[in-house]
């Protein structure tokens, strides 16, 4: 199961990084974000320490979304999904490699966007980097968990682009609530220690959301 | 009527199938596609399926790959009952439909080692290369498959097949876009395979093209199978004029 996992990441990393027009569509709009949000706030260190947190985040899942609408495209241009069912690997490994595929491709993108997020809004935060990818880390999983998911069951609907999000974003909530309180710590300096029961609500996401969704993602593929 | 004087022993077919079908049905909510289907593939057989637009052929072609589960009904591998883990059956059979089912971005070679790993194959560089040489793709082993023609993407599909080595092809209008050598090459590639032991089902609208190939002829009528022919005790032309009866 883990070499089919391993094939199925290097395939989706492989194909993403060739055409690279996912991965500076998805760079370039999250940039864009960072810009619109910083030129939108007052001028005001203070206020942005306070805002920071949640616009890191909005940014992330606004940008992630793209990486979930892209993730089985290539599958269904072709009728690759359909070759991919019928070869001998097990779903759930499918669906592991697929979500393994979109959260290093979101964690790439994070990690570039931390220094633009720094130089925008909080100067020190750059100096909290490993952190705060460990952090995005953490909330990716949950996010790609429920994400691919979502994006499978949504991937064959006439109005997917819409109907993504608004079945992706309620449930992330929980998600977004508490990786914005660990990022207020990290960035106020106090670490993930001042904010352990957030950290331990994300974990329980990402355990939770992970196993349903493994679990479910075979019958959510039936074509 | 040629439908009841040519009907084959349906129970002495099940006792000696790789693979079974018995009483399958399949509904999407209230709409009833197929009712209690009953089919048995042979080892070194070509079954042919035809029936009406809609009449659930591909459904159940879907049934038999895993893709879609039946609502009723067991469906035999190799004498074991494979209904609720099709898992088993994936490694024995391979696909082919409308669509050529590869990666565009990826070349020839890496889709083929794509689908090899995930298909457990050992020495997959070397089933590669032959494959790509058997079927007349060596020199286009390093384009990306977009480049490819329907023509050379149906080539490529049988290249997968040499390097995943199925035991039983499910071939969904596989004619689709093949011009003249291309067919013939399909067809020396179908009759190489049931020479092997290997077991096909076809579904296709063009009977002329494969009537030779065929061992068994069923047909999907009103939700179930209910007429099943061998191909050596008529004419082509009698096939296809109850073809056209059926389809009128």
């Amino acid at each position: 199961m883990v070499s089919d996992i391993w094939t199925i990441l290097a395939k989706d990393i492989k194909l993403d990084f060739r055409s690279m027009e996912n991965f500076f569509s998805m760079l370039f709009f999250s940039i864009i974000i960072l810009l619109i949000f910083a030129f939108a706030l007052p001028a005001d260190t203070h206020d942005h320490k306070t805002l920071a947190p949640g616009i890191f985040w909005v940014t992330f899942l606004l940008s992630g979304m793209l990486s979930l609408n892209k993730s089985f495209q290539m599958e269904k241009e072709n009728g690759s999904m359909e070759a991919l069912l019928v070869s001998p690997t097990s779903r759930g490994a499918i669906f592991l490699g697929k979500m393994a595929g979109n959260t290093v491709f979101i964690m790439i993108i994070q990690a570039m966007l931390i220094p633009l997020f720094s130089l925008l809004f909080i100067n020190t935060a750059i100096s909290h980097f490993g952190e705060l990818l460990l952090l995005s880390l953490i909330s990716t999983i949950g996010f790609t968990a429920i994400g691919t998911l979502l994006s499978g069951l949504t991937t064959d609907l006439r109005f997917k682009d819409i109907l993504l999000p608004i079945l992706l974003f309620p449930l992330l909530v929980p998600l977004l609530l508490a990786s914005v309180k660990i990022t207020q710590g990290i960035l106020w300096s106090q670490g993930f220690q001042s904010e352990l029961d957030w950290v331990k609500l994300l974990i329980g996401f990402d355990l939770m959301f992970l196993i349903i969704s493994y679990l479910t993602f075979d019958f959510v593929m039936e074509i | 009527m040629l439908a009841t004087s040519l009907e084959k022993n349906h129970q002495a077919d099940l006792a000696n199938s790789i693979l079974q079908i018995e009483a399958v049905s399949k509904s999407f909510g209230y709409r009833q596609i197929l009712n209690s289907v009953h089919l048995a593939l042979q080892e070194n057989e070509m079954t042919l399926l035809l029936g009406k637009n809609g009449s659930g052929k591909t459904t159940l072609m879907k049934i038999i790959a895993g893709l879609v589960r039946p609502s009723g009904g067991t469906i035999f591998f190799r004498g074991g009952d494979i209904t609720e883990h099709p898992e088993s059956l994936r490694s024995a059979i391979g696909v082919i439909s409308h669509q050529t089912g590869f990666y565009g971005e990826l070349t020839a070679g890496e889709n083929l080692v794509f689908f090899g790993r995930l298909g457990k194959k050992k020495n997959l560089n070397e089933k590669v290369r032959q494959a790509a040489e058997k079927t007349g793709l060596s020199q286009f082993v390093d384009l990306p498959v977009k480049t490819f023609s329907s023509g050379m993407g149906k080539r490529l599909n049988i290249a997968r097949l040499m390097v995943l080595e199925p035991a039983i092809l499910l071939l969904d209008e596989p004619y689709t876009g093949l011009d003249y050598d291309s067919t013939r090459f399909f067809n020396e590639y179908l009759e190489s395979f049931k020479a092997t032991g290997g077991s096909i089902l076809m579904i296709t609208h063009q009977i002329e093209t494969c009537f030779d190939l065929c061992d068994t002829i069923a047909i999907l009528e009103n939700k179930e199978l209910k007429r099943s022919f061998s191909s050596t005790a008529f004419s082509m032309e009698a096939l296809i004029r109850e073809y056209h009866n059926l389809t009128r």
